[in-house]
């Protein structure tokens, strides 16, 4: 299992790459403006008040999560949303929903059947006696 | 029945449900091995076996035949676990390791909540640290809010 993630990482971002990136609100920030469109790493780091080397170090961050795509424009890195990595961490967590809702339903129609099982087992011993 | 998103906090899933029998008789079925293999077990994975040491700190395991299903490309699920909370008829928590995580060693963690109502008990299940990432966690206290509502807004847009 865990080598097998491995290799899948090595071709394509893991999921943990992804919330990795996303565990910084700044580089959530930074990914909400660019849902606005592309942007020139030089107008992403004024809208922030942090330090231009600091933003490029979460531009970096994000590229390697495949979160963004790079470009140049002339002299300027243009960036770019790429939203298909979280597409990957909720297919993930979705397999959960499904798995306990559908075992809720089992236990649901589980328990009540043998509560009502039960209970018409206690009313005819109560007849008896 | 309702099944919940992740919640805005926490990198956690949330199911709910209601059912017509008392928490007592809801708590015996999440804790017997023998009720357990029961109803914990799917056509697509039919379960093979099922063991609980229904107390604190008492170790579960469960596996299953060969299913239909394939996630992360194991069909063959096995999934164990310590009970970290015991409180009945109230509450059942338990760590999840399971062999379909991308890394089967990360602890997730199951916590069902019953309380009881007039027609019977209304079941909280909540399934918390599917993101598996407690370095993140550990470094960037606090950056976690947001991050569902970002995964909300991406995929509806």
């Amino acid at each position: 299992m865990r080598e097998r993630s491995v290799t899948h990482s090595a071709a394509t971002p893991g999921r943990e790459i992804t919330f990795q990136a996303l565990a910084d609100p700044t580089r959530r920030a930074v990914l909400d403006l660019l849902r606005r469109g592309s942007q020139p790493a030089g107008q992403i780091a004024s809208a922030f008040p942090v330090s231009r080397p600091a933003i490029s170090k979460h531009l970096r961050l994000l590229r390697r999560a495949h979160l963004v795509r790079e470009h140049r424009e002339g002299r300027h890195r243009v960036y770019q949303l790429n939203p298909e990595p979280l597409r990957a961490v909720d297919s993930w967590i979705e397999q959960y929903r499904v798995f306990w809702a559908s075992s809720l339903n089992n236990l649901k129609a589980f328990v009540e059947a043998e509560h009502a099982r039960e209970r018409e087992a206690a009313r005819k011993q109560r007849k008896k006696s | 029945m309702s099944t919940k998103g992740v919640t805005p906090e926490h990198d956690e899933i949330v199911s709910e449900m209601h059912i017509a029998a008392p928490p007592e008789r809801v708590f015996k079925a999440l804790t017997d091995p023998g009720e357990l293999k029961q109803w914990f077990s799917s056509p697509d994975c039919p379960v093979k076996m099922w063991e609980m040491d229904p107390r604190l700190d008492g170790a579960y395991r469960y596996s299953t035949e060969k299913g239909s299903i394939i996630v992360n490309g194991v069909s063959e699920f096995e999934c164990h676990g310590h009970i970290t909370e015991f409180d009945p008829p109230r509450v059942l928590a338990y760590t999840w390791y399971a062999n379909w995580h991308d890394d089967s060693t990360r602890r997730t963690l199951v916590r069902v909540e019953l309380t009881a109502q007039e027609q019977g008990t209304h079941v909280k299940v909540t399934h918390s640290g599917l993101s598996n990432l407690p370095i993140a966690r550990k470094d960037y206290s606090g950056g976690w809010p947001g991050v569902v509502e970002m995964l909300k807004k991406f995929i509806e847009q």
